[in-house]
């Protein structure tokens, strides 16, 4: 009974979340200096009326809300792009989204990988060599944003060998483009070192504290081997809070892989909205905001039930 | 080991005023902080880097020659100067505003009535030099002219100093030179060569004489060239050079602007426009956090101190705002305020505060129980007095470790909207408005990214180390460990 209450307070908090959000992007691309159709070539008075007519745009600020509110959350429609006829906001966002979310899934899962493996031997080998430079890491990756490494990446990994070194562009990582596993690699790694840094920092402070817990000790004593001590025993507890963080830290890098899908030329999300900023298309950029907004507010949500049902004191104090 | 007297046994005498001695001089808590700071040594080599940007950002500026009719110096395009690579400043020499290759010079008293050369007497024209500088607008070229021929030909080749064949040059000019011009006169001895120049390039001229017999109508060359080889000198405008030095007149020679970063696609100086978006970024820097830090303050304390319902409110609106992909808003927000600084500031603080109010409310849930602020309640002191005079004094450790963790996060989130072109108006400059700009040609001129990029990265670097600092010095859960 307490866990369903506690679902329900999540839920209910979601759905106003979104709300808020829907609501918020709706008011403020309305008041945005002209509107859509102001930005293009001359267009003549009465078309400009039709124009504005077929958009719903001469209508009460108050209606228009509330037609798109009720078709954002009956209808899951975003309605369609001002500046491509004819494409509405939901194929833009179904064709492209996949591909920010294989980027993001590929950049989350490595970053996850490396960041425990480091972050468990620099709790074992704590103040060694291995422990400095995952500190060190753990610095750059948290104070440097991922574009920066993008730019660095693209020019001394894929455009210097070739160009200097004469390899052969054919078979070398690719500078730009998207198909192959290989236009995974820069993109994802340059992404992947912001979680590197987040997941080694906290799984080295989780297991130096699981370390000197009352159990870890009792295990010790009774002789057990130190690979099933930190796979069974410290790995266990400390993985947690780990696996809390994975969603938002996903949504996060799939948010902030906008500039790095530019540079490599990702036909994602990032370029859908780079474009309607350029074109002021407020429909797009209205639709993949809700969109991401919506979708980092249902991991939250999966992850604080997931959470809830694990770890019954959250539901307590929650 | 040390041997065992047997006054070391004897009781100390026990005395309550020595007991009591403070012996150490007494420390406030800002005094305790510091003395901890300073032995922080990554902390305050971090603080100094950072202090001596700062000053470089105010002090800076004030170097740079002015600029007349309201354009800033960092802003002043000069397409004389485009996508230089960074130096010290080369030696101009001052030329007129607009240069035009000097006439071709002719011998006065030359004979023409001399009968023309044997073809094994044909020699290349002896003497040949540079008559003036060899500036980047053109080189002029002298030579003895000859008696007996019936003209010159003129080559030249390019390149790095040392890879310049110049004994092969000078035995088959015209196989390895290009061919610059033909001269038909044999009494003018001089030729301006202007095309092309490119003053990271080292020449080589080469001259040849020839006879063309009219009986036969065979031509023959001299065998071997007279060659000359040279650098060039990089010339400035008298207008621009007013700029440098006032006394400037054409024929000097003056010392150039210093390149450090090199220059852009514009010509415009890139350390000069990093200088003056320290300006910028620094400023965003100190202003984002504090003004989200004052609405955090106000909200978290209003929240903290009201409790009960009040508070359930307002901390799920925070809820609500904190999963709001601020990114994506922050875009909106410059789209619809458009860009500047002043509508940087509001898409940043917008969203940004919270953080500071949660932090501030469970604090200030933490002091609300501690006496002194229950006996200020008591004696009837309004809630604006117990946010400043009781609870804040107490925050100032929290409050500082929040915010100096916010000064990065500022630093980047202007140069994303300045890469997405949504930071400043052009022209002007800020560190992520440079970036922009220099992403645009990164695969040609990689310096131009590679230098402001790196002095984003050192600054972003010590920001993250200082706040590391702060938070051990300052941060209460910390105090007592070490």
């Amino acid at each position: 009974m307490v866990l369903f209450r506690y679902i329900m307070r999540r839920m209910v908090l979601a759905i106003a979340t979104i709300f808020t959000l829907a609501t918020l992007t709706f008011f403020l691309t309305r008041i945005a200096p002209g509107d859509p159709f102001t930005k293009t070539k001359e267009i003549p008075a009465e078309t400009m009326a039709n124009l504005r007519a077929k958009y719903g745009l001469d209508q009460h600020i108050m209606v228009q809300y509330g037609i798109q509110m009720k078709q954002i959350f009956f209808h899951f429609d975003f309605g369609t792009s001002f500046r491509t006829i004819g494409r509405d906001v939901n194929t833009i966002i179904e064709e492209q989204f996949p591909v920010s979310a294989k980027l993001g899934v590929f950049a989350v899962a490595l970053g996850t990988i490396i960041g425990m493996g480091l972050g468990i031997i620099a709790a074992l080998y704590r103040n060694s060599v291995i422990d400095r430079f995952a500190m060190l890491l753990c610095v750059l990756g948290l104070a440097l944003p991922g574009f920066l490494f993008s730019y660095l990446f693209q020019y001394f990994i894929a455009v210097v060998p070739v160009t200097q070194f004469n390899m052969n562009p054919d078979t070398w990582v690719p500078a730009v483009g998207w198909g192959t596993w290989k236009h995974y690699l820069l993109p994802g790694i340059s992404l992947s070192l912001g979680v590197v840094a987040t997941i080694t920092r906290m799984t080295r402070s989780q297991m130096v504290d699981v370390q000197f817990s009352d159990y870890v000790k009792t295990a010790k004593a009774k002789g057990v081997s130190t690979a099933r001590l930190v796979v069974v025993h410290e790995l266990r507890n400390a993985i947690l809070p780990i696996l809390t963080i994975l969603g938002p830290l996903l949504v996060g890098t799939m948010m902030g892989a906008l500039i790095t899908e530019n540079i490599f030329g990702i036909p994602g999300l990032g370029r859908v909205i780079l474009n309607a900023v350029v074109n002021s298309d407020y429909n797009v950029i209205m639709g993949v905001t809700i969109f991401e907004g919506a979708f980092l507010v249902l991991i939250i949500l999966a992850t604080d039930i997931l959470y809830g049902i694990i770890d019954p004191r959250i539901r307590v104090s929650a | 080991m040390k041997s065992l007297t047997p006054e070391m046994f004897e009781p100390k005498l026990a005395s309550l005023d020595e007991a009591e001695k403070i012996s150490r001089p007494i420390l406030t808590y800002f005094q305790d902080a510091a003395v901890r700071f300073l032995r922080n040594k990554v902390g305050v080599f971090c603080l100094g880097f950072l202090t001596v940007i700062t000053l470089v950002g105010i002090v800076g500026p004030l170097f740079f020659p002015q600029m007349g009719e309201d354009m800033a110096y960092e802003n002043a395009i000069n397409t004389d100067f485009q996508n230089q690579r960074p130096s010290l400043g080369d030696y101009l020499l001052v030329t007129d505003d607009s240069w035009s290759p000097p006439d071709a010079l002719i011998k006065p008293n030359f004979n023409t009535a001399a009968g023309l050369l044997a073809p094994e007497k044909v020699f290349a024209p002896q003497n040949f030099k540079i008559a003036s500088a060899a500036t980047v607008n053109g080189v002029t070229l002298q030579w003895e002219p000859l008696e007996g021929v019936t003209g010159y030909e003129i080559f030249r080749i390019a390149g790095k100093k040392e890879s310049l064949d110049l004994e092969s040059f000078r035995t088959s000019p015209g196989s390895v030179g290009m061919t610059l011009g033909k001269i038909e006169d044999p009494a003018q001895y001089t030729f301006t060569d202007s095309s092309g120049l490119d003053p990271s390039e080292h020449y080589a001229y080469a001259i040849v004489s020839y006879v063309t017999y009219p009986d036969s109508g065979e031509t023959t060359f001299s065998t071997t060239a007279s060659v000359l080889n040279t650098a060039l000198v990089k010339t400035i405008k008298i207008s621009d050079a007013k700029h440098l030095k006032a006394n400037a007149e054409t024929g000097d020679t003056i010392r150039g602007r210093a390149f450090l970063f090199g220059t852009d696609s514009l010509g415009r100086d890139i350390f000069a426009r990093m200088v003056m978006g320290t300006r910028v970024n620094f400023s965003l820097a100190l202003i984002v956090p504090s003004i989200c830090l004052l609405l955090g303050l106000i909200y978290g304390a209003i929240s903290g101190l009201s409790g009960g319902k009040v508070d359930l409110i307002m901390m799920r609106v925070i809820e609500v705002l904190d999963t709001l992909p601020y990114l994506l808003l922050m875009i909106i927000m410059q789209l619809v305020m458009g860009k500047g600084v002043l509508s940087l500031i509001i898409a940043m603080c917008a969203f940004g505060w919270t953080g500071f109010a949660r932090v501030i409310r469970g604090e200030v849930l933490r002091l609300r129980e501690i006496e002194f602020v229950h006996a200020s309640r008591l004696l009837g002191a309004p809630l604006s007095r117990l946010i400043f005079k009781q609870i804040a004094p107490n925050l100032i450790g929290l409050i500082l470790v929040v915010w100096s963790s916010r000064l990065p996060g500022v630093i980047v989130s202007e140069a994303f909207l300045s890469l997405l072109g949504l930071g400043l108006e052009a022209p002007a400059a800020s560190w992520g408005m440079v970036l922009n700009e220099a992403a645009q040609q990164f695969q040609s001129h990689p310096v131009q990214f590679l230098l402001p990029a790196s002095v984003m990265a050192t600054a972003l670097l010590a920001f993250f180390l200082l706040g590391d600092a702060l938070t051990d010095t300052l941060d209460p859960k910390l105090r007592g460990r070490d």
